[in-house]
């Protein structure tokens, strides 16, 4: 982001990989602890209060940065996002219209919802939030595995199921 | 975020929302689910001697659109038979609730429950 020669902020570069800016290993398994540690230290060299007094190109390029890197940091953060931006990296595109009609996973999925519209005991609401949170992490590893042997329509149905059982954790929290 | 008039409508006052005993012989019961939202419809009907749909009803877990395009398919399919029933397409569901282009996954998502539950209906006559 900075010009290596002369240290002056250059303009974001619009189609720069997520993981890239952060110089982290393209695969699904990552270490927030690492990837918050590395967006911390980027946020400080583009603080707005650095470009201050630079011309009004570099405020506007260090803010562009700085929003991308913002951007990028929430979508690596989170499993769902981080692994729905790695298949798009490889051309997949998980929210492509097609309609799902696995019986086993949707008669799941619609149970757990009727149980949580019919049902106000909070501690059943939490038991079937750490079930589903359960599940979720189930198909992340699928995903991950599936990554890892380059089986991309796996990889897409795993990160379809984890939407699944994420829609449910934020219908409880919604509840509780 | 703005829903037109028959979308709420629709998600205010459902049609037909309720569960028939799948296991019964003149069941057809389509489950469907969207990948992008997540969104699950469960589309069922029973089928009279006559051959006509003689009652149907919905579940339908997601946005106001889901809920209001299972509604409406619930309700068109009542009286009418199962080859007029899979003319009905997303597009007669989107332009009856006037949907917005963004949500025009949900008309396709009953649009493919009318056909699963006449789908799983026609299996079960098989049998």
């Amino acid at each position: 982001m900075l010009c290596p020669a002369c240290k002056i902020i250059q303009p974001a570069n619009r189609s720069v990989n997520f993981f890239d800016i952060f110089d982290l290993k393209k695969e699904f398994e990552l270490d927030t602890g690492e990837l918050e540690k590395r967006y911390k230290n980027l946020q400080k060299k583009l603080h707005p209060d650095l470009y201050s007094m630079k011309s009004s190109k570099e405020q506007e390029y260090s803010a562009d940065q700085s929003s991308q890197v913002i951007n990028a940091y929430q979508v690596l953060l989170k499993p769902l996002s981080r692994a729905t931006y790695l298949l798009e990296t490889f051309g997949v595109d998980v929210e492509e219209e097609g309609t799902v009609t696995d019986p086993e996973i949707l008669m799941e999925v619609m149970e757990m919802q009727e149980t949580i519209s019919s049902c106000s005991d909070s501690n059943k609401l939490q038991a079937l939030k750490e079930k589903a949170y359960s599940r979720m992490l189930e198909y992340q590893k699928t995903f991950a595995e599936a990554m890892k042997r380059s089986d991309l329509d796996a990889a897409k149905e795993a990160v379809q199921r984890m939407s699944y059982f994420h829609r449910i954790i934020n219908t409880i929290i919604q509840k509780l | 975020r703005f829903y037109h008039e028959k979308v709420v409508d629709h998600y205010n006052n459902p049609r037909n929302v309720g569960s028939f005993d799948a296991s019964d012989p003149s069941v057809g019961t389509g489950l469907v689910g969207a990948p992008a939202c997540g969104d699950v419809m469960k589309l069922q009907i029973r089928v009279g001697d006559d051959g006509k749909i003689v009652d149907s009803c919905f579940k339908t877990f997601g946005c106001g659109s889901a809920i209001a395009s299972s509604s409406v398919a619930s309700e068109w399919i009542k009286g009418k038979g199962m080859d007029e029933v899979s003319k009905i397409t997303n597009n007669d569901i989107a332009k009856h609730l006037s949907l917005p282009p963004v949500k025009l996954h949900c008309s396709m998502l009953a649009e493919d429950a009318i056909k699963a539950a006449i789908k799983d209906y026609d299996a079960k006559r098989k049998k």
